[in-house]
């Protein structure tokens, strides 16, 4: 029975095979400090470069990789699709999400880039609107309860959330994608798929534009039936091309009459 | 081998694991970082990298990495409740591994402590004998022993409880919004 446990949790590694290692590109910047590396002794500086470098490793690339060497095989060619249609590029990243969970409702705004990383999240809901900032070393907060204040964090990484498109990858590298059929949402045409769980009952219906391939939509079941247990609306999920007006998207709003209240790490924490 | 040759045939045979090891554990974005940590520190310290052992050795100091994200990441959840107060944080919360936590056995997994979770994953998703898991985990294999069947016993019983109809099954991803 103890076997059998290790084998369940084995069966939901969302990475089945090791992932392929990006290219080298920080080796470069590595060996252009000269010196033999166990004689130095680590600084600040070259920390930074290093850190830089590796940020830059063509991780895209080995996630192109692995979509076109994934388990496609096993599924309808539309599971495929929506994998690739669903791959992140490097502009701004743009979501709109609404979610229903019985009364509760959430309206869920965020922009994210990756270079650098950096993200803004923009929530209203029952408690009112809260405006998440984080990136460069620094998280500022603000909300309407507390309209006067923005509170800044300094020395954290920027920490992404629940992606409706990253639950649709994970579940089509695992094999759990699988395709229903066509269906319309209001004149639109659309695939429905099910994400199916591992314990057997169906996890969630996704219904993904059926051009674009793009989720349009997400209703996670209880497992032994009744109404969902959550409805997330996809409105928008797009890439925002980079402009200067695009990135700013991802800075703190300006609240007028705020004062800014920092917080440091030490204290912070 | 140069400093330089050995470096690369490491990251070569290894870096896929170094990453696939934090994505399981953490965001795209997270993963990335640690991956650049791993081998910065692979760098600094090459010839104390054990020839026999150099994944089990990579996975340490990722392991070390993440968790030092972790801290990061905790924060960042507490933000909304320190804009209410500037007093303490919560408590942290387990640290999500987005994909298997869509399950049932996920969710039971995310209910342990970290050391109880990282032992069973360490094995069952990393592929490790007991041996290398106590390496990675810096403690003895017979201590690892025992504490791999406290933690099985633990995961067996938050699944038990889990089975007899706990909310908690549900999905929760409009908290995770």
């Amino acid at each position: 029975m103890q076997a059998d446990l290790l084998d369940r949790i084995s069966a939901i590694n969302p990475l089945p095979d090791d992932l392929p290692a990006p290219a080298i590109a920080s080796l470069a910047a590595l060996r252009e400090r000269g010196e033999p590396p166990a004689r130095r002794p680590p600084t600040r500086a070259r920390s930074a470069v290093a850190k830089r470098a590796a940020l830059a490793l063509p991780i895209a690339a080995a996630i192109l990789a692995l979509a076109l060497l994934g388990r496609g095989g096993r599924q309808f060619d539309v599971a495929a699709a929506v994998y690739k249609a669903t791959l992140a590029g490097n502009g701004v990243k743009y979501m709109f999400l609404e979610g229903e969970a019985g009364a509760r409702r959430i309206r869920y705004q965020r922009w994210s880039t990756s270079e650098p990383l950096r993200e803004r999240s923009v929530e209203v809901g029952p408690s009112g609107t809260v405006e998440l900032v984080s990136g460069a070393g620094l998280e500022s907060a603000w909300s309407t309860e507390h309209p006067g204040k923005i509170l800044r964090v300094h020395g954290s990484a920027p920490v992404s959330t629940w992606d409706p498109v990253r639950v649709i990858q994970q579940a089509y590298r695992a094999g759990r994608l699988h395709v229903l059929g066509k269906t319309t949402i209001g004149a639109r045409a659309a695939y429905r798929a099910e994400v199916e769980s591992l314990h057997g009952s169906p996890g969630s219906t996704v219904i993904v534009d059926a051009h674009t391939f793009m989720p349009i939509e997400m209703v996670y079941h209880r497992p032994g039936g009744g109404p969902p247990t959550l409805e997330v609306h996809v409105r928008s999920y797009e890439e925002l091309p980079a402009t200067k007006a695009n990135v700013a998207l991802v800075r703190l709003a300006h609240h007028p009459g705020a004062r800014v209240v920092s917080v440091t790490r030490a204290s912070g924490h | 081998m140069t400093p330089d040759k050995r470096f690369q045939a490491l990251y070569h045979a290894h870096a896929g694991a170094v990453l696939s090891y934090a994505r399981r554990r953490s965001t795209r974005a997270d993963a990335e970082d640690v991956l650049g940590e791993v081998f910065l520190v692979a760098w600094r310290r090459l010839d104390e990298v054990p020839a026999e052992q150099e994944r089990v050795w990579l996975l340490g100091v990722a392991r070390r990495a993440l968790a030092n994200q972790r801290r990061g990441s905790t924060r960042r959840r507490a933000l909304r409740s320190r804009l209410a107060s500037q007093g303490q944080a919560p408590a942290a919360a387990p640290m999500p591994f987005p994909a298997a936590r869509e399950t049932r056995l996920g969710r039971a997994l995310a209910r342990l402590s970290e050391s109880d979770r990282e032992l069973l994953l360490l094995i069952a998703w990393e592929g490790l004998s007991n041996e290398e898991a106590a390496r990675v985990l810096e403690i003895r294999p017979r201590a690892l022993r025992v504490r791999l069947h406290r933690a099985r016993r633990r995961l067996a019983s938050v699944l038990a409880r889990e089975g007899s109809g706990d909310a908690t099954d549900n999905p929760t991803a409009l908290e995770a919004l």
